[in-house]
């Protein structure tokens, strides 16, 4: 299998804040190849943002309980030392989240954060070299005057512009993974679309794979081949996007999908 | 009620020292082991015993007696102070903040000019003019008290003024004073609460500065700043004079801090 | 730059409006300078005399330009009680207070800022428990006793500096810092205890912020997701805090200097209250205050600079 980029075995996640350990992401398997979207769908609570957090090294380890594997290119990184997996964060795995107004650092500027994963993993860059990718990033990610952006603050930006530069920052190493926790939610529907399209052009371009989390089915519709859908920290269904729209097996799948507006359905048609 | 349990550490420490430093003031009002002013030339810096538990002064007079009356003194002075800072502070925020305008613009700027004043230089320059003693110290502290807490009201008030709630009192016919006093003030209680602590302990702090310095209390009345000033000419020969008193100002801030910490943890 | 300007603005017409409330406050007292100067031996024609010769008869507005004016110059008047310009009586004097909060606030920056950190990085831990306990009775504790406190044990007991001595910034300046070690000392300890409570509390606050996600997510590692992104964050409210403190620490002294037994400019202060002496007391004042208001002015500036959102915010 050479084209397999990630495997998730038996994922295991519980908490143990409270007095009774909480199991938010149970036994859960799933393959990404290379240069595939794959669409993860459910409702808050169902374990998929926290599975994006295992996968991008996220989690807190000291008050929870993590069994399973993760394997990203035949390493495993779920088990691996803080050291290691930094090796891969931000470098071959990029991630963006949900809150672009809340995600940039409020006191640097724009380009310091675009460039920082470069300074981090790619220490003998020049800083003309650092900043003509930064440059070509923003560019990349349809930022107008990338330029003037550059030397912006985070409060200078809209939502969508600042999950834009959260994208750019993401991508500037070119990982192999992209994973994009409801990178959409907070933002105005049409601004929803914008990031979704640049999403598909940059997996074309660059053949990166994208984990594309979400609660909204008619965005995962458009932009994944294949989806998963969780519930409860479970893995109900999982496929083809367009078979398991046609024939969704399982009764929760049906109800996700009878839950999207009837307009939404007929623009899809 | 709450369960005492249930309260933070900080706030039921808090409240126990607040709770023993109240009842001793209390009972400073109403009686004292010995007279504070009452001069013993037997007793003359005698050492805490049975009959002095705090020892005397250089006077002969009981150390634990003008603690009681030193406190109460302290006490009464912090809470006229903060009670007039409040007060004017309420009037002053409310008002900017609700009407906004020229009157707020203005009131802002002399707020911002009192607020650059230290208040100790400002209650130096009352004391240099009006002469010395407590109620001039009063004054100027509460007037140095007006600016930081008319900047908190006035927050709350631009904060509530373009509620739904007081637009549909506006609408119903409400007067603004009515508005003001009755639908927004209470809603501005909690923020205000743990300002005013805080705001009680700087007064305390500033007072016994103001009394160390001598341009307080003035003697003979008791007051644990100016015992302070008087104890540490005795310092080597008789610490416990300067301790005592000492003791005391660090425990009414203490407790008085913890349970300003201790609201705000809730 | 516009933010700066606004600033500089507002702070002029402060110092403006302080000099006239403290010019105004001084002038209406009872009884007039005249009176004061000559005190028993006034006769009215000595006192109509004098009067003239001081311009008193003037308007009062009239008057407070020129003093204005004559202050800006550096010429503050001349004392009642010691028949000499103001000038000459605080100019070596107006160091040792300035040197001693100086000195006190360098204290304050270097000792808070590892430990709040530190007890940030270690809180709920028992070292962190034990320095929070320590802050928060050394915050309660009025720095004049304080100063009381370290004379006692440093000064009588272990015998480390002579209580009341003092050696002057002219004749020695290595003795006269170190004499003014424990006094600053004294003034930094209950801003050291408020300003690691602040840091550690704003640092942890910061701490919890998505952006710290990010900077993870990047590769960086605690030390450097600690130093790059949450420490300049959490600066921020502590740096309105130092700026407040550092007029506490020049205001402080003033007490200080009494319980040290060091000639500032708190002392002159003092005894020139005592003495009605009020050209002293006046320029004294007005010159605190200036210091304050410029050292606030500064803070603004500092603050603007660390926290980009301010300019905006002012705008719009």
């Amino acid at each position: 299998m050479e084209d397999l980029l990630l495997e998730i075995k038996d994922l295991n996640i519980e908490f143990h804040d409270h007095d009774v350990p909480e199991r938010v992401v149970n036994g859960l398997n799933m393959k990404l190849k290379r240069g595939e979207i794959l669409g993860i769908v459910g409702e808050s609570g169902s374990g998929k943002s926290m599975t994006a957090m295992a996968i991008a090294g996220l989690l807190r380890r000291h008050d929870m309980k993590i069994g399973g594997e993760i394997n990203f290119e035949g390493t495993e990184i779920l088990h691996a030392s803080r050291t290691e997996i930094r090796g891969f964060q931000g470098d071959d795995i990029g991630i963006i989240f949900q809150e672009p107004m809340t995600s940039l650092n409020p006191v640097k500027r724009i380009g310091w954060q675009v460039e920082e994963s470069l300074r981090i993993h790619r220490p003998e860059m020049s800083k003309a070299q650092r900043y003509a990718l930064a440059i070509d990033s923003l560019k990349s990610v349809e930022l107008e005057e990338p330029e003037k952006t550059y030397k912006k603050y985070p409060h200078e930006l809209s939502g969508g512009m600042r999950q834009r530069v959260m994208i750019a920052s993401a991508m500037i190493c070119e990982p192999k993974l992209l994973i994009a926790d409801e990178p959409t939610t907070a933002l105005d529907v049409t601004i929803q679309l914008q990031i979704v399209k640049l999403l598909q052009r940059l997996n074309r371009e660059k053949n990166t794979s994208i984990l594309f989390i979400s609660h909204d089915l008619s965005l995962v519709k458009q932009l994944c081949a294949k989806i998963l859908v969780m519930h409860d920290g479970r893995v109900v269904e999982a496929g083809d996007t367009l078979e398991i729209f046609t024939h969704p097996k399982e009764a929760y799948t049906k109800e996700l999908i009878g839950a999207i507006p009837k307009v939404e359905k007929m623009k899809q048609l | 009620m709450k369960k005492w349990k249930s309260y933070p550490v900080n706030f039921r420490i808090g409240a126990v020292i607040t709770g023993i430093m109240l009842l001793l003031i209390v009972v400073g009002f109403f009686y004292t082991p010995y007279n504070p002013t009452g001069m013993d030339n037997s007793a003359k810096l005698a050492a805490p015993s049975l009959r002095h538990i705090m020892g005397c002064d250089n006077f002969g007079r009981d150390i634990f007696s003008r603690v009681l009356k030193g406190m109460g003194n302290t006490f009464l002075i912090a809470l006229a102070t903060v009670a007039i800072g409040v007060v004017c502070g309420i009037i002053v925020g409310a008002f900017t903040g609700y009407y906004g305008g020229w009157l707020d613009e203005i009131l802002m700027r002399v707020n911002d000019v009192v607020f650059a004043f230290p208040s100790i230089l400002l209650a130096l320059v009352f004391v240099s003019i009006f002469g010395t003693g407590k109620y001039n110290v009063v004054l100027a502290l509460g007037i140095a008290f007006v600016p930081s807490f008319a900047r908190i009201v006035r927050g709350e008030f631009i904060k509530y003024r373009d509620m739904d709630y007081v637009k549909s009192a506006r609408l119903a016919g409400v007067s603004s004073l009515r508005i003001i006093f009755v639908h927004i003030l209470p809603n501005t209680m909690t923020v205000l609460l743990s300002s005013i602590m805080i705001g009680f302990n700087n007064a305390v702090l500033a007072e016994a500065g103001m009394s160390y310095l001598g341009i307080g209390v003035q003697p003979p009345d008791a007051s644990l700043g100016s015992m302070l000033s008087e104890a540490q000419t005795y310092l080597f020969s008789a610490p416990n004079y300067a301790v005592f008193p000492g003791l005391m100002i660090i425990l009414m801030v203490l407790g008085f801090s913890l349970l300003a910490d201790g609201i705000k943890e809730r | 730059m516009k933010y700066v300007g606004k600033k500089l603005v507002t702070m002029l017409i402060t110092l403006l409006c302080i000099s006239f409330l403290v010019y105004f406050a001084f002038d209406i007292i009872p009884g007039d300078a005249a009176l004061a100067a000559l005190g028993t031996d006034s006769t009215p024609e000595r006192l109509a005399a004098l009067r003239e010769q001081l311009g008193l008869n003037r308007p009062f507005l009239e008057r407070y330009f020129e003093w204005l004016i004559n202050f800006v110059r550096g010429d503050f008047g001349v004392s009642y009680k010691y028949k000499m310009p103001v000038a000459d009586m605080i100019s070596s004097k107006l160091p040792i207070t300035v040197i001693m909060a100086l000195m006190s606030f360098a204290m304050m920056v270097v000792i808070s800022l590892p430990m709040g950190v530190y007890t940030a990085m270690n809180s709920g831990r028992r070292v962190d428990r034990l320095i929070m306990v320590v802050n928060q009775v050394m915050m309660s504790v009025p720095h004049f006793f304080m100063g009381i406190i370290i004379t006692y044990v440093f000064g009588l007991v272990f015998r480390l500096f002579t209580p009341g001595g003092f050696v002057s910034y002219e004749t020695n300046f290595g003795k006269f810092i170190s004499y003014l070690i424990f006094p600053c000392i004294a003034i930094a300890l209950p801003k050291i205890a408020m300003s690691v409570k602040l840091l550690r509390g704003s640092c942890i606050e910061e701490a919890q912020k998505d952006y710290v996600r990010t900077a993870y997510s990047k590769g960086n590692n605690t030390r450097t997701v600690l130093y790059k992104h949450v420490l300049r964050n959490a600066m921020i409210p502590v740096i309105t805090l130092w700026g407040m403190t550092l007029a506490d620490m020049l205001v402080g002294s003033i007490v200080i200097e009494q319980v040290f037994n060091i000639p500032g400019i708190g002392r002159i202060l003092l005894t020139s209250i005592s003495y009605r002496d009020y050209p002293v007391v006046e320029a004294v004042i007005v010159l605190i205050a200036a210091v304050v208001i410029v050292t606030n002015f500064c803070v603004d500036i500092i603050y603007q600079i660390a926290d980009p959102r301010i300019s905006v915010g002012e705008n719009g």
